[in-house]
Parts: C-alpha cells; sequence; structure tokens
C-alpha cells in the first residue's frame, strides 16, 4: 500500500477576543502568521504586536519563530490573547 | 427594545461562547447581562470569575471572584492570588474591571483612574471586548496564579 504523503499543514483550532476559528497553516508559518490569521478573520482592532499566543501555559515568543519549533501539531488548540497590563 | 448594554453583551457573549468552547472552559448564564466563568489554574483547580455588566460599555463591566455557580462570591476560597493582575487588593487590578476603582469598592486599588475613560486607559490595550477580558484572565490563571487567598 502506497504510503500517504506527508501533510504540509498543521491543522489548528485558534480562540481568539472575537470567538474561534479553524485554520490550516502551513509548517513553515509563524507564531505571528497566526496573530495575523487571528486579526484578518475575526477583525480584531490593534496590531500584531498588541496580542501574544498561548499552546496551554506556554507563551508562544518569540512570534518569528515558526509552530513547529513550539512543536504545536494537529488538532491543538491555541489562545491568542490581548495583552493586558495589571497594575 | 434592548438597551445598547444588552445589544453589545449579546453580540460579545456569542463571542465569548466560541471561545469558551474552543478551549474547554466553562461557561454559564448569559442572561440579564450576566454570567460565571470557570477556567483551569495553574493548580490545577478551576477558578470562577462573576460578570456583570450592566451598562457596559459606558463603564466596564464587574469581574467578581466566585464559587462554581456565581451564588457566593468574595470568599477568600475563591479570591486568587498572584501577579498584578490577581493583585492583594482581593479584585483583579484592571482598568476593564469596575472593582478595581476605588469610586466603585473600597478595595480598588485605583483612585487615579476614571471610570469613563477605561477603554482609553492606556492599560486596558485591546482587553476591549467580554472576550478579550476573560482570556486575559485565563493566562493569568495558567502563568501567574499563585495560589487563592485563604
Amino acid at each position: 500500500m502506497a504510503k500517504e504523503p506527508e501533510k504540509n499543514t498543521i491543522s489548528v483550532t485558534v480562540g481568539t477576543p472575537k470567538g474561534a476559528f479553524d485554520a490550516d497553516f502551513q509548517k513553515t508559518a509563524k507564531v505571528s502568521d497566526v496573530i495575523n490569521a487571528a486579526i484578518t478573520k475575526k477583525g480584531l482592532a490593534g496590531a500584531a504586536t498588541e496580542f501574544e499566543v498561548y499552546l496551554g501555559d506556554t507563551l508562544l515568543t518569540p512570534t518569528d519563530r515558526t509552530l513547529i519549533s513550539f512543536h504545536v501539531k494537529d488538532g491543538d488548540t491555541l489562545l491568542v490573547a490581548a495583552q493586558g497590563q495589571g497594575v | 427594545m434592548p438597551t445598547p448594554a444588552e445589544l453589545m453583551f449579546e453580540r460579545e457573549f456569542a463571542d465569548l461562547a466560541s471561545v469558551a468552547e474552543a478551549m474547554g472552559w466553562k461557561l454559564s448564564g448569559g442572561q440579564d447581562l450576566r454570567f460565571v466563568l470557570g477556567v483551569p489554574a495553574k493548580d490545577g483547580t478551576w477558578l470562577y470569575v462573576k460578570c456583570e455588566a450592566d451598562q457596559y460599555r459606558t463603564l466596564p463591566p464587574v469581574w467578581r471572584w466566585c464559587d462554581e455557580n456565581g451564588g457566593s462570591v468574595d470568599a477568600d476560597s475563591m479570591t486568587a492570588q498572584g501577579g498584578q493582575f490577581f493583585s492583594t487588593h482581593q479584585v483583579i487590578c484592571a482598568p476593564w474591571n469596575r472593582l478595581a476603582y476605588k469610586t466603585v469598592d473600597a478595595r480598588g486599588p485605583h483612585s487615579d483612574w476614571t471610570l469613563g475613560d477605561w477603554m482609553s486607559n492606556s492599560y486596558t490595550r485591546q482587553c476591549t471586548t467580554l472576550a478579550a477580558m476573560a482570556t486575559r484572565v485565563s493566562v493569568e490563571a495558567k502563568i501567574t496564579f499563585t495560589g487563592r487567598r485563604g
């Protein structure tokens, strides 16, 4: 039986301050691509630098690193959070 | 006819419900401009906050610590500590929490903020929707939470 070709994308769910969405990202995608996708798909106000991405309790930073370098895999749920400052 | 607060709440509660489902948070209520949100904390327990959004967005919502069904509030056993959000003042310390204002609640540490200016307060940043605020609570529960007050 022929081996299935390896997928070049990662399918994840992304929670955002304006609801959640499902998306496929290239394996070469960066964390910043998730933020930009959230801004575009959900119409988030603000610049990309005003958001951060979490996988569980791990902050995915710096955002120019790839998703796979943080071991993001198919089926994971990422959380895009608006930065905020407690004072 | 719905009030502006009710219209805004309805729209934003739907967004929050979507995120809560995706993240596995516990969300109940949604009537009368109120809901209870449960998020997992760093120690494996659940933290619950009750949101009361009357006059939202003219005023920020009230976020108070509560039990699972929101019937009991502000007990030490429900109150998270850790970091600057979960402050020693027993209230979530952010411009988007009405209780952070001393003019509203004596525990509120801020007499230097104006309640009606919460959206333009520089510390609010993009935490201007119910889901954004809830997301911040969730993040802090996972990252900066150090335990309960009692």
